[in-house]
């Protein structure tokens, strides 16, 4: 017995967590929960594209910045959208808890209780809303609070499960990150930060579609209203396939105002060529009559993974043209 | 005060929730004084050059 629920400990965080929680009578999340559950609550690999986006836009605004400062920015950045996460988890751990890609979260596992990590998501917020106040400005402040909210309630409380235009209205939230960046440098907005955020918004639809078309069992059993739940795979792929053509012209707009320079000019030009070739893959996708892929959605998968290095890419050539010019 | 598994508990649950227990409150300290030091450099840089930052 001892030796058998050790074992189980030592994978907690791993599928077993229920178990674990079950063979734990007395103990609450507070008691099995490890370091690492709560660094998960802060969704770490969304965190990392919310991070860099927003460190180009501190990187490409006029001005300076003290280090000291920007690193706090750039944490600000961090927690604010770690706590937003947090929060998100909190409020959606009911779905979580039947989707397969999600239920092994630390609160549908019962590693964390759904209380503390509401506690641990909105001090974390209020707490990076102060600090960007006190080491930038109040604008920048306001701006990261307003995506927090954004976020948590617009798109995770609002939008998420009553409409399949869930990710384009809330992709808003993935993309305030370069003008909260810009922001904390300046204290204000310009155009670049805009199409910066125009470039994200527009991004968050194919990028997260190619996702949901070999997920989208997930978001059914769920019952969230994805567009491949709601429209069909077919009407998905065709919506992928238009939205990256707006996203392609988006991204020329920097270089063509002269805002940006040759270098981000030609990676947009090639990047936006690629995504598009990507996009008319996954329309292309062979598939039945009821729009079922029959390559398991290879193609979706590939534009999803190249939908990634795409924005990175692209800002990284932003940040490059900036440095050079 | 932090949750007491049962006597009951089998000794190896009973370790690890305490390296658990152990692994938070070194991660609580860790980040307490980080944001310590954080408060104390912003302070640094702000009292030095008010204007930085707006």
């Amino acid at each position: 017995m001892t030796d058998t629920a050790s074992q189980v400990l030592s994978k907690a965080g791993g599928q077993n967590a229920p178990l674990l929680a079950a063979a734990l009578p007395v103990a609450d999340g507070m008691a099995i929960s490890s370091v690492g559950d709560w660094i998960a609550l802060l969704k770490p690999r969304v965190v990392m594209l919310v991070v860099f986006t927003g460190w180009i836009g501190m990187m490409i605004a006029p001005g300076h910045l003290h280090p000291v400062l920007a690193a706090t920015a750039i944490l600000c950045i961090t927690i604010g959208a770690g706590a937003a996460g947090a929060i998100n988890m909190w409020y959606d751990r009911d779905i979580d808890l039947v989707m397969r890609r999600t239920r092994n979260r630390p609160i549908p596992a019962g590693r964390i209780a759904p209380n503390d990590a509401l506690a641990f998501g909105v001090v974390l917020a209020c707490a990076s809303v102060l600090v960007m106040a006190l080491a930038t400005n109040l604008f920048a402040a306001l701006v990261l609070a307003g995506s927090i909210g954004f976020y948590v309630f617009i798109y995770t409380m609002w939008l998420k499960r009553r409409t399949a235009q869930n990710i384009v209205i809330g992709g808003a939230a993935g993309a305030f990150p370069p003008v909260i960046g810009w922001a904390a440098v300046t204290g204000g907005l310009d155009i670049l930060p805009l199409l910066m955020f125009a470039v994200i918004f527009f991004w968050t639809p194919p990028h997260f579609w190619s996702l949901s078309l070999w997920a989208h069992a997930d978001y059914a059993r769920a019952g969230v209203p994805m567009l491949p739940v709601v429209a069909g795979a077919r009407e998905t792929r065709r919506q992928v396939f238009r939205y990256t053509l707006v996203l392609a012209a988006v991204t020329l707009a920097p270089w063509a105002l002269g805002l940006a320079g040759i270098i981000y000019g030609a990676a947009a030009l090639a990047l936006g060529l690629g995504f598009v070739v990507c996009a008319v893959r996954v329309v292309r996708d062979r598939q039945d009559d009821a729009g079922v892929s029959e390559t398991g959605d290879a193609p979706a998968r590939a534009a999803f993974k190249f939908s990634i290095a795409y924005l990175f890419i692209l800002f990284a050539a932003l940040a490059a043209d900036r440095l050079v010019g | 005060m932090p949750p007491t598994p049962p006597a009951t508990t089998p000794p190896g649950l009973h370790q690890e929730l305490r390296r658990r227990r152990r692994g938070r409150n070194v991660a609580l300290l860790v980040v307490l004084l980080s944001v310590s030091a954080l408060f104390y450099a912003i302070a640094l840089v702000k009292l030095a050059k008010p204007e930085i930052g707006g």
